[in-house]
């Protein structure tokens, strides 16, 4: 059966730039019959790498960025406003809510999945996860589609988190990989010669690997086997390059540290920033912990705490620097959080309505898309499915959503399925 | 469920192979299991393909040939040869014959379509001699399908193609991309789909940062955004950078750029955004900006700037957002 599949076309990276985002705005436009934004003039999105915070085990909505102090359930926690006028959010966000300027809050997001692993995965591929086939992330599309701007670092890179995660290069080139890194504080592991082994030995087994590589190709001339060998080529620039300073958080002033805050989720929001600033394309952040079935208020604001802080940091050096604008920051999410409290206090799963949060990369700030409905529980207004959410920001970073690529089964796939980007917000 | 297969950490496994302690026999093995893997996946991977319209009415023009003259003997009733040819998952796969029936792109190797042209004499031919003859039009309507790959657009493909597709670019500009990606620069038109291309020299490898600066002169006004960050460029760029006059966007953050450089950007008529953050520039500097009159964001956190060279700039131009600190 492979003989055949040999055959086939295989995708050119070229075509695929090709397809242009007006056709997008073009849709986008029609999309919106919500006239709100109709009297606005639809910005230009600038966005050309991603800071993907993703809070794992699912946020509580109603306790963070959509409260509902109206309803009976809400339990002990308080609105507070934002500095933007009519703008609410929970009190355990006070940092953000100070910069509510610069992000526009989702609060209409809708999933169809409501267990962990099928809700990242959806979250992270904008397909539902179903057979053998394996979707890729859109840090995998937006290094494939529009190639890794740096020379030398990966252009896809995850903190946190577990290693293997949905949502990474799926079908794609096993390159396009994200480049797991369990603890911000440890850098890159294996980045240094093991003490071991000299400059002298290291040069030989290269050599060894190259023969060993060369007989390997001659043998089995694909392109996976190609990129294997990609990887050794691109490991070796890296340990010679003086781009890995960017992992290196020790290159930051004390007080720029601080700022970021002293926990593993600060440090990752740090190296983040440091990693986009050397041209990494793609940054996931995971800041785990949030499946708050007991204690659902006490988890939720110790959760809070170094979220609001460290986004808040983040949000400020990029745009200290200039790079807010170029530089779409995410937090998601697989779903909310029941409005109604649990027998332990807690609150459980609940995909039906939930929110996220854009900023940067041409997003307006200071706005509120959609809405939930007076408890928190269904969407009141303007639904948006994770494929928009998926569009949205691939539609940030002129990604070719309307594009169709083909699985190796012959299923055909688009960057964030068929999902309509929300250009209303930019 | 899938994701349990262990998904390549490439990327680190090659910095292991290459600077950690010697591997052990085992290591070894599952290293060369992974390249096995990956071999298998590479083929799947240069399975996709491309969709367009052509390949539609190519399929729809051949299957109608299929359905008229072998559906009957090669269809759901009956799998003559035990050979299916109405269906995706089995048109590809050899019957009896053990011969591949369709070869993406080869007409010739194809048994299927060798069949159909076969002399009526001969054992092999299709449809057997007692039934009708394809017409020439008909013959080729299968070569051409086959010819350009063979693909197979069944409905659930069909629902996922795109409405629109437009193209951007042109070939002049493509090759230009190309030839300056060379050097690792990375240029890409810009998302907003008007043709106009970006490009980010602070990635170029080091020693190419001249031959990346030549090849950014034939852009010339498709260029709307530039990002110089971290360079040493010479006085002679900053001077001639008036020649882009299409740019909107310039990024000098943490570049050698001086006061005297500046005075060259009043001569971009479009320049809306300026990034100088972590720049040597002090209000000398920032006094020229007063008169580039399309700037509405500047980047000044990090340089010698004053609050007092700030305000005076602000007056100048109160419609400016300063970014300052
Ligand atoms: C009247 C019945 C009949 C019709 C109509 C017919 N075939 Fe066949 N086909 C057979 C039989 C019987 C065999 C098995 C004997 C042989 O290999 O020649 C066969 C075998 C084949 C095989 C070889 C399968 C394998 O791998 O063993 C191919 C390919 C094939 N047919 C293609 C066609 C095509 C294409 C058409 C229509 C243009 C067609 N056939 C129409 C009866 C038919």
């Amino acid at each position: 059966m492979f003989k055949e599949l040999n055959h086939l076309d295989e995708l050119s990276r070229r075509k695929f730039i090709q397809y242009s985002a007006k056709a997008m705005l073009g849709v986008g436009l029609a999309s919106t019959s919500n006239n709100l934004w109709g009297s606005q003039i639809i910005g230009k999105p600038t966005a050309k790498s991603v800071i993907y915070i993703y809070l794992s085990g699912g946020m509580s909505h109603i306790d963070t960025f959509d409260p509902k102090p109206g309803w009976e359930q809400q339990g002990p926690v308080q609105t507070i406003n934002t500095n933007v006028a009519g703008i609410r959010v929970s009190e355990y966000l006070p940092s953000l809510a100070k910069r509510m300027d610069k992000m526009a809050i989702i609060r209409s997001m809708t999933s169809t999945q409501g267990a962990h692993e099928q809700g990242t995965y959806f979250m992270h591929t904008s397909y539902e996860q179903r057979g053998t086939i394996k979707h890729p992330g859109l840090g995998a599309w937006l290094n494939t589609m529009s190639g890794k701007t740096n020379s030398t670092l990966p252009g896809n890179i995850r903190i946190g988190g577990s290693n293997n995660a949905p949502g990474g290069a799926g079908f794609f080139d096993s390159k396009y990989e994200p480049l797991h890194l369990g603890d911000p504080n440890n850098g890159l592991p294996y980045i240094k010669r093991h003490q071991s082994i000299s400059e002298i030995e290291m040069q030989e087994r290269l050599a060894i690997a190259q023969m060993m590589d060369l007989s390997f190709h001659q043998k089995y001339p694909s392109k996976k086997v190609q990129a294997y060998s990609d990887v050794y080529d691109e490991a070796t620039r890296l340990m010679r390059s003086e781009d890995l300073q960017a992992f290196d958080l020790n290159k930051e002033p004390q007080s720029v540290r601080a700022r970021y805050g002293d926990t593993k989720f600060g440090k990752g929001c740090l190296l983040a920033r440091r990693l986009v600033e050397h041209g990494v394309r793609f940054v996931e952040v995971t800041h785990g912990g949030w499946d708050t079935h007991n204690d659902n208020h006490e988890l939720v604001s110790n959760l809070s705490n170094p979220l609001d802080q460290s986004v808040s940091a983040l949000l400020d050096d990029l745009h200290l620097r200039g790079l807010l604008e170029e530089t779409l920051v995410v937090i998601g999410t697989e779903f909310g959080r029941s409005p109604k409290i649990n027998v332990n206090s807690g609150r459980d799963h609940h995909p039906k309505v939930f929110s996220c949060v854009l900023a940067g990369g041409g997003i307006k700030g200071g706005q509120v898309y959609g809405a939930s409905d007076e408890s928190g529980h269904s969407v009141a207004e303007s639904p948006v499915t994770v494929p928009d959410f998926n569009a949205t920001i691939a539609y940030s970073l002129g990604l070719p959503t309307d594009k169709v690529v083909y699985s190796p089964s012959g299923r055909p796939f688009q960057v964030a399925h068929k999902g309509q980007a929300l250009t209303g917000l930019f | 469920m899938p994701l349990s297969t262990p998904q390549l950490r490439s990327f680190v496994f090659g910095l292991a192979l290459l600077a950690g302690p010697l591997a052990s026999p085992a290591e070894e093995m599952a290293m060369e299991e992974m390249q096995m893997d990956a071999m298998m996946d590479s083929m799947q991977m240069d399975a996709m393909h491309g969709m367009d319209e052509t390949s539609i009415e190519l399929f729809d023009a051949a299957k109608a040939v299929l359905n008229s003259y072998c559906y009957e003997c090669h269809g759901a009733t009956k799998q003559k040869g035990d050979y299916r040819l109405d269906q995706k998952s089995t048109i590809y796969s050899p019957g009896e014959s053990e011969e591949l029936p369709v070869v993406p792109g080869k007409p010739d190797e194809s048994a299927l379509f060798k069949r159909i042209t076969l002399d009526i004499e001969h054992d092999d031919v299709m449809p057997p001699p007692k039934k009708a003859r394809l017409k020439e039009a008909e013959i080729k309507a299968i070569k051409d399908w086959i010819a350009a790959g063979a693909i197979w657009t069944d409905e659930d493909v069909r629902s996922g193609l795109p409405t629109t597709y437009v193209e951007i670019g042109d070939e002049a500009t493509n090759a230009l991309i190309d030839k300056i990606n060379e050097t690792r620069a990375k240029a890409e038109y810009n998302a907003w789909g008007d043709n106009s291309v970006r490009v980010d020299l602070s990635v170029t490898d080091k020693d190419k940062l001249k031959e990346a600066i030549i090849g950014l002169k034939d852009f010339g006004t498709r260029l709307a955004w530039i990002d110089c960050s971290y360079l040493e460029l010479s006085e002679s760029f900053y001077k001639n950078i008036s020649q882009y006059q299409n740019l909107e966007r310039l990024h000098l953050d943490n570049s050698n750029v001086s006061n005297e450089d500046l005075k060259a950007l009043s001569d971009l008529p479009k320049l809306n955004y300026l990034n100088l953050y972590s720049t040597k520039i002090n209000d000398d500097g920032i006094a020229a900006l007063a008169a580039c009159k399309s700037l509405n964001k500047v980047f000044l956190g990090s340089t010698k700037v004053t609050k007092a060279g700030v305000e005076k700039l602000q007056a100048a131009n109160p419609e400016l957002t300063i970014i300052y600190k």
